[in-house]
């Protein structure tokens, strides 16, 4: 009788061994893993924190003047309005009585469209003004100097509509100025 | 002296030797058995033990899921955010300032090598963006033919210009002119009126706004 049950209390902690004890080795495996990708994440968080701090002590210490020169250079986005008006002031500084400016729509698939990867976003102004030569290269070199970027992609100069006593034209700039997409 | 052999009592004695063998049989026996049990309770041990490991390992997980979700709370991702937007703006306005064009060089050009005896009476210049090239089509009048050979000449030898194409060479019909028309298109490389390349005083200048330490003609912009 006893070698049957010694034999039956093996087969019992087999069965146990089997049923129990493997698949709580497993699901201790699983937890302790987990457990493990959480203390992973930790210091990954810490070591984020000490970069961040490092980055925020640097970003902290630029002159504020700086960083809003970069913001000037390239705004966040375009206010179209705001835009027009300082180019409208500006022309009057070199005593330009615009005409007509606007915004244009880009043209479609153009490299301007595509520039900087979509990373960036033109706007597209046209202005029409007529005053003498001089005047024109003289605005001309003063967008091109701007703090705010403006790149004039267009020229268009009509000498058989001129005024002035023949020395003014008619002139038509493109522009393209950029905010971040 | 008694005798051995009398029988002092009734009842028969039970050989001590049988006895003997019954025990011997029960110890043989009794060991696996034991043996078994105590891998029975080995086994049933080590469940409860990884039962109890394991919920002590849930329990710390649950410790780290707060500490985890407090460590976020304070990350303050708007200052990292921020920084990441500059650091976007940085890099991209180095970008764009790198392809910034300058196309009044196009007009000085024109000035320096624009012969006598010729007129524009029309100027287009059209890029499709800073990265293309430009177009340039001028419409004009000349003395004579020569003259339009001559400003052929002076256009091919810029630097600024390449692909210069003259056509609709006509007599003029124009009343007060009586010499000939002519259209012309030129190909202007960007790399050419780079804003950079074209004004490198005010260009340096220009870079420096992104190390900040340069002075270039600021206005009110949005």
């Amino acid at each position: 009788m006893k070698p049957i049950i010694a034999l039956a209390t093996l087969i019992a902690a087999g069965i146990a061994g089997y049923l129990y004890v493997w698949p709580a080795y497993g699901q201790m495996e699983v937890v302790a893993e987990e457990l493990a990708e959480y203390d992973r994440a930790l210091e990954k968080i810490e070591e984020f924190k000490s970069l961040r701090d490092t980055y925020v002590s640097e970003y902290n210490s630029l002159p504020d003047e700086q960083v809003r020169r970069m913001e000037t250079l390239l705004p966040n986005e375009t206010n179209e309005l705001q835009l027009l008006m300082n180019i409208d002031v500006f022309a009057g500084e070199f005593g330009i009585d615009v005409t007509e400016i606007e915004i244009a729509e880009p043209p479609r698939n153009s490299a301007a469209a595509e520039q900087n990867d979509r990373t960036v976003k033109p706007t597209r102004v046209v202005v029409r003004f007529e005053d003498d030569y001089e005047t024109l290269a003289a605005f001309l070199e003063g967008l091109e100097s701007r703090l705010r970027l403006l790149d004039v992609v267009a020229i268009d100069i009509d000498t058989t509509r001129s005024f002035r006593g023949g020395d003014g034209y008619s002139y038509t700039l493109t522009l393209l100025t950029y905010a971040l997409q | 002296m008694p005798d051995s052999s009398i029988n002092t009592s009734f009842i028969p004695k039970k050989n001590s030797g049988g006895t003997g063998r019954s025990v011997g049989r029960r110890g043989r026996l009794g060991w696996p058995l034991l043996g078994s049990f105590l891998i029975l309770l080995l086994v049933l041990a080590g469940w409860v033990g990884l039962e109890l490991y394991t919920n002590n390992l849930e329990e710390q997980i649950d410790a780290r899921q707060q500490t985890l979700a407090v460590e976020r709370a304070t990350l303050n991702t708007r200052a990292v955010e921020e920084i990441l937007r500059a650091d976007r703006r940085m890099k991209l306005a180095d970008a764009v300032l790198q392809q910034h064009i300058a196309p009044s060089a196009i007009l000085r050009e024109l000035e320096q090598r624009t012969v006598d005896g010729l007129r524009y009476t029309t100027l287009s210049y059209e890029q499709d963006g800073p990265r293309a090239d430009g177009v340039l089509t001028l419409e004009g009048e000349a003395h004579n033919f020569a003259t339009v050979v001559v400003q052929a000449d002076l256009f091919k030898q810029s630097p600024l210009f390449s692909g210069v194409a003259f056509s609709d060479l006509n007599k003029s019909t124009s009343r007060v002119s009586d010499g000939v028309v002519f259209t012309a298109q030129l190909t202007v490389p960007a790399d050419a009126i780079r804003y950079r390349a074209a004004s490198p005083s005010v260009s340096a200048a220009a870079e420096s706004e992104v190390s900040g330490t340069a002075d270039i003609q600021e206005r009110n912009d949005t």
